[in-house]
């Protein structure tokens, strides 16, 4: 059962693996997540005890 | 103050372990100018071949592995290790997970492999395999030390007070876990001992084409993910940094992360055009190196775009002028790439110079530019200067430098493509219309071309040496600003 359910899957492994890729492509553009995804970009520049070298 | 630098007490200067992080700028420094003395010395052996010098260990067989490994694995290698663990730390607002002692062992045993591995290619004892020649003991040794690395990363990560991975750990990640499996899947070895043989030389398990599709399988993403998601990490700190502005769409970066991810694992098959290996299979190398294009350009977009709105910084700053060189090289190189591994390019570029030029082109361009920007920004930053000694021999590296780069790949472009031409070349009858000797005669004056170039990129890294070491000793040179002086009192 279970061995048949992997089968299933591992053969069409292209086909699911692209729709990851599209699930992802559309959660990083989905216009509410933008405000909180582009203030990650502020990770990099928040710390630190080097500023303005 | 971060809450991290509260808790830490006034003393230290910063919260995280950053002694390890010295001593990997100082080694990559090192290995790189080793690393580009040895690859100039082997170009001149080429123009040259009296420089062989007759004996057995100055053989371009056995040097060259030296030169490639001294700028991946020793030069590249502490690039990667010293700029991973200070962003993770930094991104994570979170100590070294193993702390010194942990960072200093990974420090440690990683220069003894180097000088493992190198010993054993001048004495002859190698795998064979283009970019993994050390044998099985060193291959161990490398095992070791990679996970140790792995866990000092993943637990810095496990232990961070910012809720978010910050983009540039994904590249790491996914660089340290990948590196693993390859290491691992391509030396699958076993000493010939067992079989009345010696300690000394292994054999893979796999044999024939089988044992090509692995070693392009590690060669090729030893380049993605060693060279390019590795050091996409670095650009994806050290622009934003540098540029005192975040990164372009950091929407981009999660989409162009996982396509070069899904995508960059099948391309292997493209060093294998119009061999054994089935048909199919250099079709879907193929394809998925074309279409790795876009990723590479994502990436690209993301690092020049990030200078959106302060391109003055690239006149005011030689640092920078490195950083973002290395992008536009990135791009160039991952355009020209995508277009080799077609098959009827292929035809004309494989086995010829071109591939050089083309491998030098990213490796100079890129990874090294990417890395002296970094450097830059590393040493007074960790050796708490107010600045670097001198920003006019920064600058004064970056026009040698990239002169040398120039001269280096244009070289290869026409010595490569004449060497494809010629091997092709035919005449009335039918007939091949040069010997093989014939093509190496031809190459000559671009191999001193190239050589010249080597020199500049080498002289270049000294004089970066020379800065860093006055630099550290707490010097500052008296020289004109690159600023105009309004502009360096509106930022204070």
């Amino acid at each position: 059962m279970i061995d048949n359910i992997v089968g299933t899957l591992r053969a069409f492994w292209g086909l699911w693996v692209m729709g990851v890729f599209i699930g992802i492509v559309a959660w990083a553009y989905w216009p509410k997540n933008k405000a909180k995804i582009e203030a990650y970009a502020q990770i990099a520049l928040r710390n630190d005890e080097n500023e303005e070298r | 103050m971060t809450q991290a630098t509260a808790a830490f007490g006034s003393n230290q200067p910063t919260p995280y372990f950053d002694d390890v992080i010295k001593k990997f700028v100082l080694a990559a420094t090192f290995w790189g100018i080793v690393g580009f003395l040895v690859g100039d010395f082997i170009a001149w052996q080429l123009a040259f071949p009296a420089l062989n010098l007759d004996l057995e260990w100055f053989s371009f067989g056995r040097v060259r592995p030296v030169h490639t490994s001294a700028v991946i694995f020793a030069f590249g290698g502490n690039i990667l290790f010293g700029t991973s663990l200070y962003i993770v730390q930094r991104t994570c607002r979170a100590p070294l997970w193993g702390g010194a002692a942990l960072g200093n062992f990974i420090f440690w045993g990683w220069q003894t492999i180097i000088v493992v591995a190198a010993l054993g290619y001048v004495t002859g004892i190698t795998q064979g395999k283009e970019y993994s020649e050390p044998e099985w003991y060193a291959d161990l040794m490398i095992t070791v030390v990679w996970v140790a690395y792995l866990l000092a990363f993943v637990g810095t990560l496990y232990k961070r007070k910012e809720p978010h991975i910050y983009v540039a750990n994904w590249f790491f990640l996914a660089m340290i876990i990948t590196i693993a499996m390859l290491h691992i899947g391509n030396n699958l070895a076993v000493p010939t001992v067992f079989f009345g043989g010696t300690w000394w030389k292994s054999y893979e398990i796999y044999s024939g084409v089988q044992d090509a599709m692995t070693q392009w399988w590690y060669g090729h993403n030893a380049v993605g993910f060693f060279l390019t998601a590795g050091f996409l990490g670095i650009m994806y700190y050290f622009v934003p940094k540098r540029a005192e502005r975040p990164v372009y769409s950091y929407r981009l970066s999660i989409v162009h992360f996982w396509a070069l991810i899904f995508l960059y694992i099948w391309a292997g098959p493209h060093h294998l055009h119009y061999t054994a290996l089935p048909d199919w299979a250099q079709t879907l190398g193929m394809t998925f190196s074309v279409m790795l294009w876009m990723p590479s350009w994502g990436g690209m977009i993301n690092g020049l775009m990030t200078l959106s709105g302060a391109w003055d910084k690239l006149r005011t700053d030689p640092v920078m002028r490195f950083l973002v060189t290395s992008v536009a090289f990135y791009g160039m190189s991952t355009f020209e790439g995508p277009m080799m591994s077609i098959k009827a390019v292929n035809s004309l570029s494989h086995y010829t110079d071109w591939g050089i030029g083309h491998v030098h082109s990213g490796s100079l361009g890129w990874v090294a530019f990417v890395s002296f920007g970094a450097l830059y920004y590393l040493v007074p930053v960790l050796w708490q200067r107010k600045r670097l000694y001198s920003m006019r021999l920064v600058n004064l590296h970056f026009l040698i430098a990239t002169v040398g780069i120039v001269l280096y790949i244009t070289a290869m472009w026409i010595s490569g493509i004449m060497q494809g031409l010629m091997w092709r070349a035919y005449d009335s009858l039918g007939f091949l219309q040069y010997s093989f000797v014939e093509t190496v005669a031809a190459m000559h004056p671009y191999y001193v071309i190239r050589a010249t170039g080597g020199i500049l990129f080498l002289a270049g890294a000294l004089i970066m040496a020379y800065n860093f070491y006055r630099t550290i000793k707490g010097d500052i040179r008296t020289e004109a600003s690159y600023e105009a002086p309004v502009a360096a009192a509106a930022r204070g």
